[in-house]
């Protein structure tokens, strides 16, 4: 008799979602997938209104990575004004974005999975957060904090403010960086670098206990998608696009990001509010792709900084179409951010006064790509002789990994979940995976860690035939 | 020093209270520095481990509203703490699990009129909001003074 199973809300991600998994007679999975079930709504609410406000508005659509947004939106707007920003103006940017980048993972990796990581998959659910990892491990928990301490300092001397910044505007940033503020950045870097080294050399002690996690989330294959510099290095802020395919094979490179809807097509299934891209040559749901650290990583031919590059070393001998290695890739891009805020700060014109290109609008369409913590992020803008928003169409990083994320939970679910029996293990590891690619549905306006998750096994007759309570 | 930590949104009418109060007694009180915040985070603990004593002030929506509760704080460990949702109690457990030291702690809760969208008090709240601070004051150097 065939039955569901669901987790609703999914827990220990940013936003809400829940998981259903269709059980055959037997017991075993049948079908699973990913739900998003909130709305955001941006798209359409910003038409009408004047372009300039567009980095300031669609900041709003993130507490966690409003820089990301703000930097994509900011350059759809150079796009719109036809102008090439001041190179000053660009280093500036990337140095708030990798800021963000290293905060951002931070969270994900010490906050959110690290208890997982610590405590164990099968550890009490009372246990599995932040404070329970501070009482196991406290230099763990200490390190997590202080990185996100310094990554949102650094977002409030250049930005002004931690969450939603205004110092990114259309054409540049509003205000050049002063010799104070520089070196005060560049304080923290040796610490930051010292608590990456530290935190990587643990997380590489404990990976043998999850060699059972890693091979049951490596069971998708995808693409990878991401933007690289000239030289194939990893690249946060600009560059072009390079596709490679799960033996990281090169299919596509040097690809244009704002001939982005040449090559990604968007898909709607009925399950989910989030829309599902692909890699339009392939088809849909062939040209399945995944976005991110693991990503990143994956298609780069290096890193572009030393320490960075000593760490990928390693990251080559896994397997990186496990999704559980998101968890590495994101460890490394951290120690990746520290080392490259220094180089930008040490450049010789960062203290310039010309960061900022002032322009009417000269174009009626502007796409604007970055780096996010989560992947590829695309703005694309069109406006009227007014200047006016017309059409936004927006691809989140999240969005980009959703096909995989779906496909995720039902590979592992087929692994773990036995329809006769649930246990509190079980719907971790598929919670886990989704975990593992940090969605980020919406991180504005949610308290997912005040709701319950409840998970019920139901006949076709309504019947609970198990539930299980967190 | 005395950590005033007022937390609560901008845009949400009243339930800004807690960072209007805790800017304005770290005005008024020579040897206190002030954290306003949105919600409480993780980050907290740290700065909160370095006090010798923390107020947090937030708005409430429960009681006779333009009235404070004042109320003793003790450390916790863990209860549910992610990214959004973090209690003062369990702040204080980090504090002292991580750093080593909670200091005293009382909480303010000023019952709110309107937690509707704008980006100012309400009249009402602005009215008495002078005397509230005058109160929350006394109250702050009677416990402190004290050491209770």
């Amino acid at each position: 008799m065939p039955k569901t199973i669901t987790i609703d809300p999914v827990t220990r991600i940013e936003g809400h979602a829940k998981i259903t998994i269709q059980l055959d007679d037997s017991g075993a999975v049948a079908d699973a997938h990913f739900h998003v079930t909130q709305l955001r709504g941006f798209e359409k609410f910003c038409e009408g209104r004047p372009f300039q406000e567009m980095p300031s508005l669609m900041a709003r659509i993130c507490g966690i990575c409003p820089v990301s947004h703000l930097v994509a939106s900011a350059k759809a707007c150079d796009a719109l004004l036809a102008v090439r920003i001041p190179e000053t103006a660009a280093h500036l940017r990337e140095v708030l974005n990798l800021a963000q980048i290293a905060q951002s993972h931070a969270l994900s990796f010490f906050y959110l999975s690290s208890p997982d990581l610590l405590l164990g998959m099968d550890a009490d659910p009372a246990q599995r957060h932040l404070f329970g990892v501070a009482q196991a491990q406290p230099q763990l928990a200490r390190d997590g904090i202080r990185l996100r301490q310094m990554g949102q300092q650094i977002i409030e001397m250049l930005g002004g403010k931690r969450i939603h910044p205004a110092w990114v505007v259309p054409g540049g940033v509003n205000e050049p960086l002063t010799a104070d503020k520089r070196d005060a950045i560049r304080a923290f870097v040796p610490e930051g670098i010292a608590i990456m080294e530290r935190t990587l050399a643990w997380y590489r002690g404990v990976l043998d206990s999850y060699a059972e996690e890693i091979e049951a989330f490596s069971a998708l294959k995808t693409l990878f998608m991401g933007l690289i510099n000239r030289q194939g290095q990893l690249e946060m802020y600009d560059g072009v696009i390079r596709i490679v395919d799960s033996e990281r094979q090169i299919i596509a490179d040097g690809l244009a990001p704002e001939n982005y809807a040449s090559f990604i097509g968007e898909a709607v299934e009925k399950w989910s509010f989030l829309k599902s891209p692909f890699y339009r040559p392939m088809g849909y749901p062939d040209g399945t792709y995944r976005v991110g650290p693991l990503a990143r990583l994956s298609l780069v031919d290096s890193m572009g900084t030393p320490r960075a590059d000593e760490a990928l070393g390693f990251f080559r001998t896994l397997n990186w179409n496990s999704a559980f290695h998101y968890h590495y890739a994101r460890l490394i891009e951290i120690l990746y951010c520290f080392e490259k805020i220094d180089r930008l700060l040490n450049e010789p014109d960062i203290l310039s006064s010309r960061v900022r290109a002032l322009a009417a609008p000269n174009s009626t369409e502007g796409i604007g790509v970055s780096e996010a913590p989560r992947g590829t992020l695309i703005h694309h803008y069109t406006i009227d002789d007014n200047g006016l928003i017309t059409r936004a169409n927006l691809i989140i990083a999240t969005g980009h990994n959703n096909l995989a994320m779906d496909r995720s939970v039902y590979e592992v679910a087929r692994r773990y979940i036995d329809g006769t029996k649930l246990t509190e293990g079980m719907l971790n590891r598929v919670e886990a995976v989704i975990r593992a690619f940090d969605p980020c549905l919406s991180c504005s306006t949610h308290a997912v860690g005040q709701m319950p998750l409840q998970l019920q096994l139901i006949a076709p007759d309504g019947t609970v035939v198990d539930e299980i309570r967190r | 020093m005395l950590l005033i930590i007022g937390c609560g949104s901008l845009v949400r009418t009243d339930d800004a209270v807690g960072q209007a109060m805790a800017a304005a007694l770290s005005e008024r009180i020579a040897s206190a520095e002030a954290i306003r915040c949105t919600q409480l985070t993780p980050e907290l603990a740290e700065p909160i481990s370095r006090a010798d004593a923390v107020v947090f002030i937030d708005a409430s929506a429960e009681g006779e509203p333009g009235t404070m509760r004042f109320s003793a704080l003790a450390p916790e460990n863990g209860g549910g703490a992610f990214t959004h949702h973090v209690t003062p109690a369990s702040l204080l457990g980090a504090a002292a699990d991580l750093y080593g030291h909670a200091p005293l702690a009382r909480l303010i809760a000023v019952v709110g009129w309107s937690f509707n969208y704008g980006a100012a008090l309400s009249p009402q709240m602005e009215a008495i909001f002078p005397a509230l601070v005058d109160r929350a004051q006394a109250w702050i150097k009677s416990i402190f003074k004290n050491g209770a």
